[in-house]
């Protein structure tokens, strides 16, 4: 922990008590996977990482009125969705156009592998980024980012039925692509 | 369901049903093996890192926030307050001012216009934050 961090937790928030997660925590656990997301959905990194400071200057201002029981992640994930969409829009672009393989960075591998790693992993990006935006993204949540499906269905809005089956049809659809590569 | 089962999102009675069906099924038991594998393979995918310099820049100006509201508050609050006292006190004794309480005057104005000229810019800046019509 930095410290700002540090300066974070202890003047603004306090420390953490037992169950309660302070927003220096929050923020110092969360900040890349929730950069990650923006990229996912917005598909460039300049708008990405706008998008993940105004979602956290958001949850910040008003994290004294969140419920502490809950975690907080599907809210930030939500409150990212939003304005990843208004972005979308404003610029009238579609997010799939976005999707390439430059957001991929090489896994960290033995020199030896590394090659054959980095081929397997893009095409298997190449397959989650032509499925329809709707089952990318819940592919994603699961499988990336690691959300259960209560948490999917926060942030996007879907009963637990629709997450299960949205999430079968989308894994149903990279593993016939990636099937001769497993 | 075999999704699910994955995921460990069935409940008991369905997942040992499907644990069951596996042991049965060649076909169900290799897709099971190829989406597990997948799982693992996207979860391994390693994406762009965010910019450090915005990131520690974003820190920075969470740890500032909440004094900077709180000063806000007192500074507003406090404003208006001595305007009311004054008010009142004029209203209830008047006299004519001496030259420390016109001083004092000047630099109560001289704050409560330059926080106006701020809140205005504010106000006119608003119909173009990008943010503003978005809710949560």
């Amino acid at each position: 922990m930095t410290a700002v961090t540090q300066t974070l937790a202890t003047t603004m928030e306090g420390s953490a008590e037992s169950g309660r997660e302070s927003f220096a925590e929050f923020f110092e656990r969360g900040r890349k996977k929730a950069y990650c997301f923006a990229l996912h959905l917005a598909g460039d990194r300049e708008e990405a990482m706008d998008i993940t400071q105004e979602a956290y200057l958001r949850l910040h201002e008003r994290w004294p009125q969140r419920d502490p029981s809950r975690d907080p992640t599907a809210w930030l994930y939500s409150v990212i969705r939003n304005l990843a969409i208004d972005h979308l829009r404003r610029r009238a672009r579609r997010p799939e156009a976005d999707m390439d393989q430059a957001l991929l960075r090489s896994p960290a591998a033995g020199p030896e592998k590394a090659a054959e790693r980095n081929e397997l992993a893009g095409r298997l990006w190449a397959a989650i980024g032509s499925l329809p935006p709707e089952q990318r993204e819940i592919l994603l949540l699961r499988d990336w980012h690691g959300l259960d499906y209560g948490q999917i269905a926060e942030v996007l809005g879907l009963s637990l039925g629709t997450v299960s089956s949205r999430l079968h049809h989308a894994r149903e659809k990279v593993r016939e692509q990636m099937r001769r590569y497993l | 369901m075999l999704s699910a089962y994955l995921d460990g999102e069935l409940t008991q009675a369905s997942a040992q049903r499907v644990r069951v069906h596996l042991e049965d099924c060649e076909e169900c038991r290799r897709a099971f093996d190829e989406m597990a594998r997948l799982q693992a393979m996207t979860k391994e995918l390693a994406f762009a890192e965010p910019p450090e310099a915005r990131m520690k820049e974003l820190e920075k100006s969470l740890s500032v926030q909440a004094p900077r509201r709180l000063g806000w508050l007192f500074a507003v609050g406090g404003c208006v307050a001595w305007l009311v006292y004054g008010v009142v006190a004029y209203v209830r004794h008047w006299r004519p001012p001496t030259a420390e309480e016109l001083i004092a005057s000047a630099v109560v104005i001289g704050f409560v216009l330059l926080f106006v000229s701020v809140v205005v810019e504010r106000l006119r800046q608003l119909p173009h934050d990008r943010y503003r019509r978005i809710e949560k």
